[in-house]
């Protein structure tokens, strides 16, 4: 609520927001111990999401200037002013009430709250790394006065002030000196440190790269040159290379085998690489294929009927959409290729009946086949979602 | 009426491509030449609003990635002073928020570069003539942006643009299913000029919906 830690810590935890925040309150109101935790937590805990690491063909394309895209998306929101004066006047009431309840020694409560408000705008400063450098020195000066201010008050509410100027003149002076000998040298340290740090990170990055194309287009290449001759081949290793690369650059990384779209994109790609036919997918929506045996069982015919139309449509290209509703998964394989007589199949014969449309129906779901002789195939699938099949 | 043959002296649709990569130009052109006029080329958003200008061409191809700020800074330049001139976008990347960007940003379709050449002049053509075109991958990405309930979209005073007729989500359904537009027409024993009409329908709303994921896609894109 305050600065998202009950948020982060139930990310981190898996738990719910809400269960962590009643447990932060319980917390607080058992001996106080909940706000030195959030206190505690909000210090050390770097704000989520550091770099949301994008494919690299969008980030390639962003650093170049080939796509339109804000500089930094607005990380520094600015808080609703409506939520800084609740704030501010939360504070100004906690003080009120420990100096009320609390014997302090010359009243030091209002020093140490500015004391302690300055030191926080510093330390928030150190863990937002996007904002201008305007705006961060800005916010260090501020924290930094606010520190100073605080303790101004307190040696002046304590009297010590003659005291003060002394001291303050002296390490001033010595700051002062430190600074005109040893600053250029640590300016110079740092950006040195800085564009180190840098260029380690890029010649990663660059290694990576050079390895991911070594072991893809590269031998793909190789491949390529030394099956020239047989111009079938050479595009199924192209369209293969293609999609290989084409996934690694641009789509987010989703790899899990047991999601719908990951099975059936799968089940795509081994049959473009088995017969050459390029196999357009489109996903709506994702399920795991836990989600009924009927899902596993569509998914199955998905790769069969794929399978079928590569091998015999003769097409020049096969669309599979899927789309999971609410109550459905629905998958429809279209190949307008040469088309075959749905009812001249030999009942005795697996394939079509057996693979396709009776295992989908064991398991509580609809298949069809439609086909007209020379216009192509369409294998509609459907699985019920939510209640087991049969 | 007695000039020539009908197909001599209908006008060729006159296209610009825009792209950085040399080599795609010179595919494209070799593989328009015959059925379209290519009357300009540029390689990066200036050069592509500098020719757009001069030529005033019927159709725009349009890189979706392209130096000097994507192919969403062209369409806004050009559309600033000249909002009659038409664009398809065109990409490799199948990322949904470029494709959505370009879109909201006014081009009238989108499709891959791995299209045939056929197919191209064809989407060219619907382009020229007003239409929409919609690749199967956009019709996925529309219904996924427009899946679930309408309300959780923003209060954008036409709840209308929020949402898809149950017939729009069906036209959509079969182009995602690789329908073509008179395919989809029989399927749906409709004429070819409904199925046109209600693609053009979504392809407004695609551009003026405040829906909570267009939003989202808009923003990545910094279009809203």
């Amino acid at each position: 609520m305050l600065a998202g830690v009950c948020a982060g810590l139930a990310a981190q935890l898996g738990l719910t927001v809400r269960s962590v925040r009643v447990v932060m309150v319980l917390l607080t109101l058992l001996g106080g111990l909940g706000v030195v935790l959030y206190a505690a937590l909000w210090a050390t805990t770097p704000s989520g999401q550091p770099d949301a690491a994008r494919p690299p063909g969008l980030e390639a394309a962003s650093r170049q200037g080939k796509r339109a895209e804000p500089s930094s998306p607005s990380t520094v929101s600015a808080a609703p002013p409506g939520l800084l004066a609740a704030l501010a006047l939360l504070g100004i009431g906690a003080v009120m009430l420990v100096d009320r309840l609390v014997d302090t020694p010359g009243g030091a409560v209002w020093p140490l709250a500015i004391v302690a408000v300055g030191a926080a705008v510093v330390w928030r400063q150190a863990e937002s790394r996007d904002s201008s450098r305007a705006a961060v020195i800005a916010r260090v000066v501020a924290g930094a006065a606010l520190v100073a201010l605080g303790v101004v008050f307190f040696l002046v509410g304590r009297g010590d002030l003659d005291v003060l100027v002394d001291a303050l003149l002296a390490v001033l002076v010595v700051l002062l000196g430190v600074g005109v000998v040893a600053g250029p040298w640590l300016l110079r340290l740092s950006g040195d440190l800085q564009a180190e740090r840098a260029e380690r990170v890029r010649s990663q990055e660059r290694a990576d790269i050079s390895a991911h194309l070594h072991d893809s287009v590269l031998q793909t290449l190789a491949v390529i040159q030394r099956q020239s001759d047989d111009p079938e081949a050479v595009a199924r290793l192209a369209r293969s290379q293609e999609r290989d690369l084409r996934r690694w650059l641009y789509d987010e990384p989703v790899d899990d085998p047991r999601r719908l779209r990951a099975a059936i994109e799968q089940a795509a790609a081994e049959v473009e690489d088995a017969f050459g036919t390029p196999v357009e997918v489109v996903v709506v929506g994702d399920v795991d294929l836990e989600a009924g045996s009927a899902v596993e069982a569509v998914v199955a015919a998905t790769r069969e009927a794929l399978t079928n139309a590569g091998k015999h449509a003769d097409a020049a290209r096969i669309d599979v959409f899927a789309e999971v509703g609410d109550a459905s998964v629905d998958v429809f394989v279209r190949d307008r290729g040469v088309g075959f007589d749905v009812d001249a199949i030999p009942s005795d014969r697996r394939g079509v009946r057996g693979s396709i449309v009776e295992r989908v129906q064991r398991h509580g779901g609809t298949a069809t086949v439609t086909s007209v002789s020379g216009e192509g195939t369409e294998v509609r699938l459907s699985a019920p979602l939510g209640e087991q099949g049969a | 009426m007695s000039t020539g043959t009908p197909v001599a002296s209908a006008p060729r649709t006159r296209v610009v491509v825009v792209d950085d990569h040399s080599m795609f130009r010179s595919g494209v052109k070799a593989e328009l030449g015959g059925s379209v006029d290519i009357v300009g080329e540029a390689a990066d958003v200036a050069e592509a609003v500098a020719a757009i200008h001069r030529t005033r061409p019927d159709v725009v191809l349009l890189d979706v990635h392209l130096p000097g700020g994507g192919g969403v800074e062209v369409l806004r330049v050009v559309h600033e002073t000249d909002p009659s001139i038409r664009f398809l976008a065109l990409s490799v990347s199948d990322a949904a928020e470029d494709v959505v960007g370009v879109i909201r940003a006014g081009a009238r379709g989108y499709v891959t570069k791995t299209l045939t050449g056929p197919e191209l002049v064809e989407a060219i053509t619907r382009v020229a003539a007003g239409d929409a075109v919609f690749s199967p991958r956009l019709a996925g990405f529309v219904l996924d942006a427009f899946a679930g309930q309408p309300g959780e979209a923003p209060p954008s005073g036409d709840p209308d643009l929020d949402q898809l007729s149950p017939r729009e989500r069906e036209v959509l359904r079969l182009i995602a299913r690789g329908y073509t537009y008179r395919e989809a027409a029989r399927e749906l024993v409709l004429s070819v000029k409904t199925i046109e009409t209600h693609v053009s329908n979504v392809l407004r709303k695609l551009q003026l919906s405040n829906r909570r994921e267009l939003a989202r896609w808009a923003a990545a894109r910094r279009l809203v």
